[in-house]
């Protein structure tokens, strides 16, 4: 009881406070102060409670479009392990549950797109539409190496079947996991060197163009809902990098917001020393890191789990 | 081991791909302004036509949100054909309490946010106004995306493998005159596969043709010729035992 209390409030709580720590990491390396901790707190605050402006264009799947995009994220995260190594609702295959459920979300955002009739939105669905399928081999990639000793497509039993020591070289799999899923991460949730946050051009854009057109609560709920798939996506690489043993109570949850911190200034750093590739370079990116994750899943099948 | 190496992420990249194309089919024709003038003319159609494909999709809803139920329907069936085996491996896509528990709360919680929605929107200002087109005041139905430039990007990394034709040609300098552009891309499993060994298939047929010319004499030598080669097969096989 109290640990499904303790992960709704991490589910719901937390996740803008990545993307702060995001900006900050991103200011210090370029020398400036940057935004508070918990703007991105103020910015959803502010949306919620403006008005919108919508296209004369678009129908009611415009404005469904955000919020099924954030049920599904919050949905994922039911079955997602935050601090603990199981989830309220997990169950055997929740795995594919989770990757498929934000695949629901991202085919709302699209369809959302496409409706306002924009040539802009219309690109940017189409950019996603091929990112994400490239994505999608090494997500999964990446989640069988973490599933296969624990012989269950399921969060909880692949997490206790993880080893303490995760990088000794009796595990070499797990790093091309970790790697896989890093790059993963950084294409999913629109970051550098796929996609720029925080870039202002309409024709360089993949996932921004495609919520021009949402404004007031809808595109509060567009900016939680991306928050939220990027607290869970950084919560898997933190159980693959830090397996936290089961029972130490407080210090686990310790441990596991610390994990938090360190993926999203990780992914700061990544932001501030790295250029966006080219568009069409976006496919290496992805297919690289799926064959990462599969020669990673080839030793692990070939030397057979320890 | 190569086979799970290799299959694992085709059928990722396949539920990936058909996200994609469905996203575009479902766009394309029923999203945004009309493309055409007789898709602007397109009305609803009568209750019986909307009945048949309201069953249609009804059945598609309960098999996603009752997977259990489905799947013992068709257990039995699986079972017949593969022996024992089979209805285990169909019950080892999940328990489907649990998606049918995720699917029902799925719903709900979209629900619950779509009345926390129009919760903060009431009483607001909720403007219209044309789509947002980085200032350009007259977007037209043709500067929409259109199915193949959706598709492009998401054909681009396999183009080596796909037969994508192309004609025309692009508009160029400061005042483009009209242009004209064509671009489809072949079925690949028909004009790379199929059409080929079809053909192939007919070539060698057609060189057999030789044999077929209308002298009813030469046709008594066929049968004369294959009778005595039988017979001599069945003497053949009889003296050797």
């Amino acid at each position: 009881m109290v640990n499904t209390a303790l992960h709704l409030v991490l589910l719901l709580a937390l996740p803008p406070l990545l993307l702060g720590i995001i900006n900050r990491t991103k200011a210090w390396f370029a020398g400036r102060r940057g935004p508070p901790l918990l703007q991105p707190y103020l910015d959803i605050w502010r949306l919620l409670h403006k008005g919108a402006v919508m296209s004369r264009t678009t129908t009611w799947i415009f404005r469904i479009g955000p919020v099924v995009t954030l049920a599904t994220a919050l949905c994922a995260g039911l079955v997602t392990p935050l601090a603990t190594a199981s989830a309220p609702l997990g169950f055997a295959g929740d795995v594919i549950l989770f990757a498929y459920l934000l695949g629901l979300g991202r085919f709302f955002t699209m369809a959302a797109a496409l409706d306002t009739g924009s040539a802009f939105e219309g690109m940017g669905a189409s950019r996603e539409a091929a990112f994400s399928a490239l994505a999608e081999p090494a997500l999964f990639l990446a989640l069988a190496i973490v599933c296969i000793p624990a012989g269950s497509a399921s969060f909880a039993s692949a997490w206790a079947a993880l080893p303490f020591g995760t990088w000794g070289p009796d595990h070499p799999a797990l790093p091309a996991a970790a790697v896989t899923l890093f790059g993963v991460l950084l294409a999913e949730n629109s970051r550098i060197p796929v996609d720029d946050p925080n870039t202002h051009l309409e024709l360089t854009m993949v996932h921004e163009v495609m919520v021009l057109d949402h404004s007031g609560p809808d595109f509060a709920f567009i900016l939680y809902g991306s928050a939220v798939k990027l607290l869970l996506f950084a919560s898997l690489l933190v159980h693959i990098l830090l397996p936290i043993p089961a029972g130490l109570g407080w210090a686990n949850l310790g441990l596991f917001v610390a994990g938090l911190g360190t993926v999203a200034v990780a992914v700061g750093v990544v932001e501030s020393i790295t250029a966006r590739i080219r568009l069409p370079r976006v496919p290496q990116f992805l297919i690289g890191a799926s064959v990462i994750a599969a020669l990673g899943l080839a030793v692990l099948l070939y030397r057979g789990t320890p | 081991m190569v086979a799970a190496v290799l299959v694992l992420p085709a059928l990722a990249l396949i539920g990936g791909l058909a996200a994609a194309c469905f996203v575009k089919a479902f766009g394309v024709v029923f999203l945004g302004e009309p493309r055409t003038a007789r898709a602007a003319q397109a009305h609803e159609a009568g209750l019986a036509m909307r009945t048949a494909m309201a069953i249609g999709a009804g059945l598609c809803l309960l098999v996603g949100l009752w997977p259990a139920g489905v799947l013992a329907l068709v257990a039995p069936a699986a079972s017949e054909l593969l022996g024992a085996a089979a209805p285990r491996s169909l019950a080892a896509a999940g328990p489907p309490s649990a998606v049918t528990t995720m699917a029902a709360l799925l719903i709900v919680v979209s629900a619950a946010l779509a009345l926390v929605r129009a919760f903060l929107l009431r009483g607001r200002s909720v403007g219209k106004a044309p789509t947002w087109g980085c200032g350009y005041a007259h977007p037209t139905a043709r500067m929409q995306y259109s199915a193949t430039s959706f598709a492009d990007p998401v054909l681009a990394p396999f183009a080596a493998a796909l037969h994508i034709r192309s004609q025309g040609e692009l508009p160029a300098g400061i005042f483009p005159a009209p242009v004209r552009y064509e671009r489809h891309v072949g079925d690949m499993a028909g004009e790379r596969l199929l059409v080929p060994a079809c053909r192939r298939f007919l070539d060698a047929a057609g060189r057999l043709r030789a044999i077929q010319h209308g002298r009813m004499q030469l046709y008594l030598v066929y049968i004369l010729g294959t009778l005595v080669a039988l017979v001599v097969w069945q003497l053949s096989g009889r003296i050797g035992r």
